[in-house]
């Protein structure tokens, strides 16, 4: 997520809504410091100090963020002005050292534009306002410059300027920190509405397909009852030609019994013919032959028994034949003949 | 155009802040600037003053309430009004009008002279506020100076009024102070605003 990068526009609207809050809770603190001026006032008449730099303090900082509304000038102005009104407490309470305390207060303030910069101004004033009585002070100059204590040595300015220095810079970390965050946050936040952005296209996406496949899940599910309706009407087939079938069988049976009864009729007819016939047949060869070998014949008596002689072999090869085929249960053999 | 205007205001408008310190703090860091008709007066030197004043030693506290350096030393000049019952403090305006406002900012246990033609300052040599000139009982002056080196009268060190009085009281000869004691600062009194001269 750390490579995902703000545009300008981006960081304008990140920060927008922290520049409200803050520019609402900053007007109301330099209302407060206006009117604690004004309020000092009393103590050593100090009227003038108090409205006209009070005053010209908040005339800079309306007109900056009047004319420049969209920049961040008038927040370094702010910084500015808050050292200002800290010097002046300071002069109006004769260097009451506890208004050093408000240079401390607005630090903290600043640190709610989370711009670790703004701390520069209010230091550097600080600085140049301290340096320069200083300068004044160790250079030799006889008046005093700093106030209140009896006189302000070398180390107690040096403590003075590093606490000082400290708390600008703790205000300037913590401005620092609070800025990644927010900006980690926003980075954060831009990855998340980037993937929200996915799925939500993703959804589209899945929602289409979901409804493509509902539509061929309906197709399927049509087929689906055609090949029902289609297998309920060949299972009905089926068991039309299981009926025909088992009737054919039947039928078919009933014919091969007839043929089997017909054929065993057939049989013994043929044995009978076979055997019955044989005997007659056997005692007409033996007369035949009887007949040639006792009588001597001549003409056309002979060529009668040949005839008688070679039709009666000629049936008995018949029956012979019709014998064998019994014997070897030829059935064709009898269709064929 | 707005980024220059915002400069021009903004730069107009820290001036104006620098001038108005200048203005109420910054002219009193250097020495008031010395009057071409100014004469001075050195401690020991008689001052003839006229009934108003006792006869009893006096230190007269010339006073403006306008001027922020009087304001300024106010609560030391009440300590010390405080510590010495007897010395008769007068606080010395120049107008009726700085009278009543000086009385209520003193308090009524400090009597105001109003010093219009400014003849009393010129006695003592003084042309400005905050300043104190202490006068013995025979009406010599014992010392005429400032209060303090610091505007907040807060270095204990330079309580040059207070050491003054001390010796005042113990009967002792007025210390001898540098420049920083007798040097003129805070604000020029009216009549010598037009007068200035090398300080």
């Amino acid at each position: 997520m750390s490579n995902v990068v703000l545009n300008t526009e981006e960081l304008r609207s990140v920060y927008r809504d922290i520049y409200v809050k803050a520019d609402k809770i900053v007007s109301l603190v330099l209302f407060v410091m206006f009117f604690f001026g004004i309020l000092l006032a009393f103590f050593y008449d100090t009227w003038l100090v108090a409205v006209g730099v009070g005053g010209l303090c908040l005339l800079a900082y309306i007109i900056t963020r009047k004319l420049l509304p969209r920049d961040d000038t008038y927040q370094y102005v702010l910084s500015a002005i808050s050292a200002i009104f800290a010097a002046q407490y300071i002069y109006q309470m004769h260097g009451m050292a506890e208004m050093h305390f408000w240079v401390f207060i607005s630090s903290t303030i600043l640190i709610i534009y989370q711009n670790w910069k703004l701390q520069i101004p209010l230091i550097l004033i600080v600085c140049v306002h301290h340096a320069t009585f200083a300068y004044l002070q160790y250079s030799g100059y006889k008046e005093i410059y700093f106030t209140q204590m009896e006189y302000m040595d070398l180390t107690t300015f040096i403590f003075h300027a590093i606490l000082a220095a400290t708390v600008t810079l703790v205000s300037g970390f913590w401005s620092y920190n609070l800025r990644n965050r927010t900006l980690q946050d926003a980075r954060n936040y831009k990855v998340l509405a980037k993937m929200q952005e996915e799925l939500h296209q993703n959804a589209a996406k899945l929602d289409e397909l979901n409804k493509h496949l509902l539509t061929i899940n309906k197709e399927v599910q049509e087929k689906n009852d055609d090949l029902q309706a289609y297998g309920e009407e060949l299972l009905a087939s089926e068991e039309e030609l299981k009926q025909i079938n088992e009737n054919l069988n039947a039928l078919v049976e009933n014919r091969t019994q007839a043929l089997i009864k017909q054929n065993e009729m057939l049989v013994r007819h043929a044995f009978i013919n076979a055997h019955k016939v044989r005997s007659p047949l056997a005692r007409i060869l033996g007369l035949v032959n009887l007949i040639k070998h006792e009588i001597n014949l001549k003409g056309r008596d002979k060529e009668l028994i040949d005839r008688l002689h070679f039709s009666s072999h000629e049936l008995n090869d018949v029956l012979k034949e019709v014998r064998v085929n019994l014997e070897s249960d030829q059935q064709p053999a009898y269709r064929n003949s | 155009m707005r980024k220059a205007a915002v400069a021009i205001s903004l730069t107009a408008i820290f001036l104006a802040i620098g001038l108005l310190f200048w203005y109420q703090e910054g002219q009193y860091l250097l020495p008031t600037p010395i009057p071409t008709d100014y004469a001075a007066v050195l401690p020991g030197e008689a001052i003839s003053l006229d009934s108003t004043i006792v006869s009893s030693p006096a230190l007269l506290h010339f006073f403006n309430p306008d001027c922020p350096c009087s304001r300024f030393n106010l609560k030391h000049f009440q300590a010390l009004t405080e510590k010495y019952q007897s010395i008769t403090f007068y606080a010395v305006v120049t107008d009726e009008e700085k009278a009543s406002t000086a009385r209520g900012m003193l308090g009524s246990g400090i009597m105001v002279i109003v010093d219009s033609d400014e003849k009393l300052a010129k006695k003592c040599g003084v042309y400005s506020t905050p300043q104190a000139a202490i006068l013995t009982k025979d009406q010599t002056l014992f010392f005429r100076g400032n209060y303090n080196r610091a505007r907040y009268c807060t270095d204990k060190t330079s309580n040059f009024v207070q050491m003054a009085l001390d010796s005042l009281v113990a009967n002792s000869a007025p210390p001898v102070f540098n420049p920083l004691a007798t040097n003129s600062y805070g604000c020029t009194l009216p009549g010598n605003e037009k007068l200035y001269g090398t300080p």
